[in-house]
């Protein structure tokens, strides 16, 4: 009878596969640290764009704030509602509205985004000035939502 | 002799390498526990930014979306300060009321001098804490808090 | 008889070749983990710089006149100089963004200079914040812009209400 001498080794890979689970634990832990932290400075660099966005336009209407109260100190008292009207829509992308005496513009942003100034031109005994009605931020473009009519069931005839 | 010399050398070598065996997967749990925490805090703070920007943004496009004559207001409502924006539709007037309540910034659109409890509004996002303080007429601060971070942020309106 | 045996020598070259994978794995893992962490810090920053650098503009489209503006300036900013009519403010912050004049880590700083307009002063703002030092893992030498916001805000004469 011949005697049967297996050799069994202990330990034979576990180390390697001990290290290849750590090692993919880690890169998973890894993609995902920085595809979270990435995706939140990619949030943040938008929300800085829309805001550096309305503040240029901000910049903007200020500025043609600016050029109605320019038109508005060189106004005579004495002129006509015409005359004012005239100077008021003279000035790029005004709108002078008489019947309520007010005065409407709009800048437009890049980002999809628009400021609507409305101005109640008012006078005293020295002259002409503005009120700030209104200085509405709001989208240029709403998003469109179609109505889709899905027949489900059309009854039994 | 020979043979009993071969067995202590054998225990001492196997010995020796089950403790680095053991080391090896010691540092293996420590480094692996690493990567979690280091995970968990990214998370953690993003979650934090989250909530400050979400709700100052959030109360800043509101506010500048309405900045007309009597658009804007802050009014107390059950105790806490809330926004309250004035809009009018098909000539009826309604209010949106934002304020702070039960660890949320929460909203309620509703008409005009209507009575409602806080638990009413709809909630839009989680704060641990929101304050809406009126600085002067046209200048308010709002201020966020989440998990001991906070950010604030004045917003001014230009038709009061 | 069934006989277990030991090769040590085996088991070592195992062991060798574990750790230097574990080590150069190890190096890889833990600087993509050191940019992930500093990604977020940047996230963080650009957070808290946007609504110190929104604060400061709303508050000074809520004043009346430049001197007014110049004047919250003047108290809230630790530095101001003036070159060829350009106003420059600037205040530091440290890590935490608490305002800090010893401690700099971020610095924000106020440019402010004047169009001309009859009726009035329209000036033109720029408010950026940036970061003192580097940010590590990211190569980048000097100071980096964390935020920047450029507008314009106008102070009619009197208010508007002209010949008071």
């Amino acid at each position: 009878m011949e005697n049967r001498k297996t050799n069994i080794s202990v330990g034979m890979g576990g180390t390697l596969i001990i290290t290849m689970f750590v090692v993919l634990c880690l890169m998973i832990f890894a993609a995902l640290s920085f595809t979270t932290a990435y995706s939140d400075l990619k949030l943040a660099k938008k929300v800085q764009d829309m805001t550096a966005d309305y503040y240029i336009i901000h910049g903007k209407a200020e500025e043609k704030l600016a050029e109605i109260s320019d038109v508005l100190l060189d106004i005579n008292i004495n002129e006509t509602m015409e005359n004012l009207a005239g100077k008021l829509s003279g000035i790029d992308g005004v709108s002078f509205i008489d019947k309520e005496s007010v005065v409407k513009y709009e800048i437009q942003g890049n980002n999809n985004q628009k400021i609507s100034v409305t101005l109640n031109i008012l006078h005293d005994s020295a002259g002409y000035y503005y009120e700030i009605a209104a200085w509405n931020l709001s989208n240029i473009e709403l998003p469109v939502y179609k109505d889709e009519i899905i027949n489900i069931w059309e009854g039994i005839e | 002799m020979h043979k009993r010399n071969n067995t202590s050398q054998f225990s001492f070598q196997f010995i020796f390498i089950m403790l680095l065996h053991l080391i090896i997967v010691i540092l293996s749990v420590m480094i692996i526990s690493l990567g979690k925490n280091i995970y968990d805090n990214i998370n953690k703070d993003r979650n934090i930014n989250y909530q400050l920007r979400v709700s100052l943004s959030y109360i800043a496009n509101k506010i500048r979306q309405s900045d007309k004559k009597e658009g804007t207001e802050i009014k107390e409502l059950h105790g806490v300060n809330a926004v309250v924006i004035n809009e009018v539709y098909d000539e009826e007037n309604y209010q949106t009321w934002i304020y702070f309540y039960d660890g949320a910034i929460y909203e309620m659109f509703t008409d005009e001098n209507a009575v409602f409890e806080l638990s009413d509004g709809m909630k839009v996002v989680e704060a641990d804490f929101f304050k809406i303080e009126e600085v002067k007429d046209n200048l308010y601060k709002f201020t966020a808090e989440s998990k001991e971070k906070s950010a604030e942020m004045y917003l001014s309106v230009y038709s009061e | 008889m069934n006989k277990v045996s030991f090769n040590p020598m085996v088991s070592l070259s195992e062991i060798i070749l574990s750790v230097s994978i574990f080590v150069v794995a190890g190096i890889i893992m833990l600087n993509c983990f050191a940019i992930a962490r500093y990604t977020q810090i940047r996230a963080n920053d650009k957070a808290m710089a946007g609504a110190i650098v929104q604060s400061d503009f709303e508050i000074i489209k809520s004043f009346d006149t430049a001197d007014e503006m110049h004047e919250f300036l003047n108290n809230s900013y630790e530095s101001n100089s003036i070159v060829n009519n350009t106003y420059v403010y600037t205040k530091y912050y440290d890590e935490n963004w608490n305002q800090n004049y010893i401690d700099k880590e971020y610095a924000v700083t106020v440019i402010i200079s004047d169009k001309n307009s009859k009726s009035g002063n329209l000036v033109k703002i720029k408010i950026s914040a940036e970061k003192e030092k580097p940010y590590n893992f990211i190569k980048k030498e000097g100071t980096e812009q964390i935020y920047s916001i450029e507008s314009k805000r106008f102070f009619p004469v009197s208010g508007g209400f002209y010949g008071e």
